[in-house]
């Protein structure tokens, strides 16, 4: 018990650091204890509650309209969906827990926690109840606002009750999913002599919910949350649920007492490096995401292996390595020329006012489509490398960006033929759809390049929000004709800019 | 020591940053064949002048010409030319270290500098280690990576930012030799370091303190100074400022 309570103090103190940031984002020092201070963070303190209870009232209403907009039958599918939620989470949770160690250690607790005779039950538990609460409390709300949504109005206190019964059911079904698949994760991780588990275990509890699918199975803890839903009987449920969330418990007390500590700590490598990175979360979530990405290859072996190719083949044979390796890098190419591009092309087959086009612009200025230049980017950041190839932008951009281009082509043709028109007007949309995944590529890479003499380049919101409303005007009132000559003279333009970088 | 045409001319550089000034008009020059080390204290303004003299970053004031031309509006022939290895250079994330080097060379038409490139990885003591990725690598093993890098593409003026800083003993003596087979092929060799070789013995040592060149040229081997000693010198060149200061 001694090793829970300095583990419990060791998370309580995280949580005041992490309160002490958040108060002090809002104005208040909680250090400092004048009286001035005080006050202004009771007064803080009654703005962000106020805030609060202001908010999920207006949520409840919400959420009760929605309900009722949603007709008769919305009711009996969000119960079966709800029904099936503890053996998805479980399903989830587990193959997370047998692909990486369920535990993750920062670097400081590597130091203090693991290198130190602390009770690895002890150790294990305060994890799992840590990371339980989250889930728990996610789930609840969930179940809360579908009791709401699908159980009748809160009208008074008395009316919230059943809600707040589901939402107790929901957090201890939740419990008991994440418990019970520690459980697995800590078996895998436990101390043992014999041979590893194998790799691919972690995809066998994707299967579960199929398995309860096709053979009909009953799901008990869904069943029991349901029922806590419907507020049937108010105490079965709650029991039945609340043993299974003990149960996992105690499993996740008795599997953790045999960790092994180094294999935990092998597995928790990339999450402590990335947890220095977690504050631009907030601030900057597309740079977490690039460091994430760039943390994670560096832990896989290279796949594959750089082709041959001299002179201008080098770069391609680099960007096509550049992609086998991470093959996601290609899902935005396929957004971008299966979807975007086809999407602006087809609104212009018939005649809109301006302000109808304001959507597609819209999607084109937020979707992500830093992925469209991922190996010009690398080569742009890199002076020292970059200095090193005999090529200008233009060129080094073309062929960093020819496997993105094919995969948007490729797209594109697809999305056209699905569209069934006539042979003509095809080839034109084709063409307004292949000019636009060239422009938004050459947007891409102009905001990479500095303009010579200047210490900026173009932004990407700049050019893409000119480049739209050219070939949208020009089309609205010429036609998709004139909408492929205004395409083709942005790109002409932007690929002009882009060579002088 | 051979005497050539400048490959390198600084020509009266200032360079401000963020509205205070780094380099007071720093003028040098580096001719083919030789090797000149850059020596001063953090701060000094090293790493800055190494960039501008790259082309890397662009001068407030003044010029810098490589070759003849001046660098800022030079071709990318000429820029590969002009080659700096920073203190800690950066590399592709999707690349392993033997990948990164066929391709800077294959991208310039060089795949016959392969063999000497494996000479060199072998010679750093890298070459087991090379077919993964530098992210992998320790600090000392990027720098590594990146001189062969460097190296095999035979710049005509290479600049090095701390190339002894990182590495370990055996291999800044490998470098040192392998710097000095350079520069006998014609190479303007332009090094800032704290620390040498023993064995190593620049042919020119300039001193840079607050932007400023403190003793432009100084020969290594003047007066009693060790050649070596990177310390005494620059503390030399200081007492001699604070003495002139006193005067």
């Amino acid at each position: 018990m001694r090793d829970v309570g300095l583990l419990v103090w060791l998370r309580w103190r995280h949580l005041r650091g992490r309160f002490v940031y958040w108060a002090s984002i809002g104005g208040a020092d909680l250090e400092d204890g004048s009286l001035t201070n005080r006050l202004y963070a009771f007064y803080l303190t009654l703005i962000v509650l106020g805030w609060m209870w202001l908010s999920a009232s207006a949520a409840i209403d919400i959420a009760y309209d929605a309900g009722s907009a949603l007709g008769t039958a919305a009711p009996s599918i969000a119960f079966q969906a709800l029904e099936a939620l503890p053996l998805s989470l479980f399903a989830g949770l587990a193959a997370q827990a047998l692909r990486s160690s369920p535990i993750k250690f920062t670097f400081a607790e590597m130091g203090y926690v693991a290198a130190t005779p602390l009770r690895r039950s002890a150790i294990g538990i305060i994890e799992c109840t840590s990371r339980m609460l989250g889930i728990a409390a996610l789930t609840a709300v969930l179940t809360f606002f579908a009791a709401v949504a699908f159980g009748g109005a809160p009208s008074s206190p008395a009316s919230v009750s059943p809600a707040v019964r589901a939402a107790l059911a929901g957090a201890l079904a939740a419990s008991g999913a994440t418990a019970l698949a520690w459980t697995l994760g800590l078996a895998r991780m436990r101390v043992r002599r014999g041979r590893p588990w194998p790799w691919g275990m972690w995809l066998l509890p994707l299967g579960l919910p199929l398995l309860a699918f096709l053979t009909s199975a009953v799901y008990w803890p869904g069943s029991a949350l349901t029922a806590a839903l419907r507020g049937s009987s108010a105490a079965a449920p709650l029991l039945f649920l609340g043993a299974v969330a003990v149960l996992g418990m105690m499993l996740v007390y008795r599997f953790a007492s045999r960790l092994d500590v180094v294999r935990v700590t092998n597995d928790s490598t990339l999450y402590a490096q990335l947890q220095v990175y977690r504050p631009l979360r907030l601030y900057d979530p597309a740079a977490l995401r690039d460091i994430t990405r760039r943390k994670k290859l560096a832990t896989k072996r290279p796949r594959g292996h750089l082709p041959a190719g001299s002179g201008a083949h080098a770069p391609l044979a680099r960007a096509l390595v550049s992609h086998l390796r991470q093959p996601a890098s290609l899902l935005g190419a396929l957004l971008w020329g299966g979807l975007i591009a086809p999407a602006g092309a087809a609104m212009l087959l018939a005649p809109r006012s301006l302000f109808a086009y304001l959507p597609w612009v819209l999607i084109v200025l937020i979707s992500p489509a830093s992925g469209l230049v991922q190996v010009f980017a690398q080569d742009v950041e890199r002076p020292s490398l970059r200095e090193l190839l005999p090529f200008d932008s233009l060129t080094l951009l073309a062929l960093d960006s020819a496997p993105v281009l094919a995969v948007m082509t490729a797209a594109s043709v697809l999305a056209t033929m699905l569209q069934r028109l006539p042979l003509s007007t095809g080839l034109l949309v084709l063409l307004l759809d292949l000019l636009l995944d060239a422009a938004f590529v050459l947007c891409r890479g102009l905001e990479l390049t500095p303009l010579p003499g200047r210490q900026h380049s173009l932004g990407y919101p700049v050019t893409i929000i000119v480049t739209a409303v050219i070939v949208l005007a020009t089309g609205a009132s010429t036609g998709l004709g004139g909408a492929c000559v205004a395409a083709a003279s942005c790109v002409a333009v932007l690929g002009a800019l882009l060579r002088q970088t | 020591m051979p005497v050539s045409e400048p490959l390198l001319v600084v020509r009266d550089i200032e360079y401000d940053y963020t509205g205070a000034a780094v380099l007071h008009g720093v003028s040098l020059e580096v001719r083919a064949g030789e090797i000149v080390a850059l020596v001063g204290r953090n701060g000094a303004g090293k790493s800055t002048l190494l960039r501008c003299a790259a082309g890397w970053s662009a001068p407030t004031r003044g010029t810098v010409h490589a070759l003849g031309q001046e660098l800022r509006y030079a071709e990318r022939e000429l820029r590969r030319n002009v080659v700096l290895v920073t203190d800690t250079p950066p590399f592709y994330d999707d690349l392993t270290g033997r990948e990164h080097i066929r391709f800077v060379l294959r991208a310039n038409h060089l795949e016959d500098r392969l063999p000497a490139a494996e000479q060199l990885l072998a010679g750093f003591g890298i070459s087991s280690a090379a077919d993964a990725y530098p992210s992998t690598f320790s600090r000392g093993m990027r720098y590594k990576l990146a001189l062969v890098i460097a190296l095999a593409v035979e710049p005509r003026v290479l600049l090095l930012d701390e190339p002894f800083g990182p590495i370990d003993p055996v291999s800044a003596g490998e470098l040192w030799t392998t710097l000095r087979a350079a520069a006998s092929r014609g190479c303007g060799i332009l090094l800032s370091s704290h620390q040498l070789p023993e064995s190593a013995l620049p042919d020119r040592y300039i001193i840079l303190e607050d932007g400023n060149i403190l003793a432009p040229g100084a020969p290594a081997d003047a007066g009693d100074t060790n050649a070596c000693d990177v310390d005494a010198i620059l503390r030399a060149a200081l007492n001699a400022r604070t003495e002139d200061a006193d005067a």
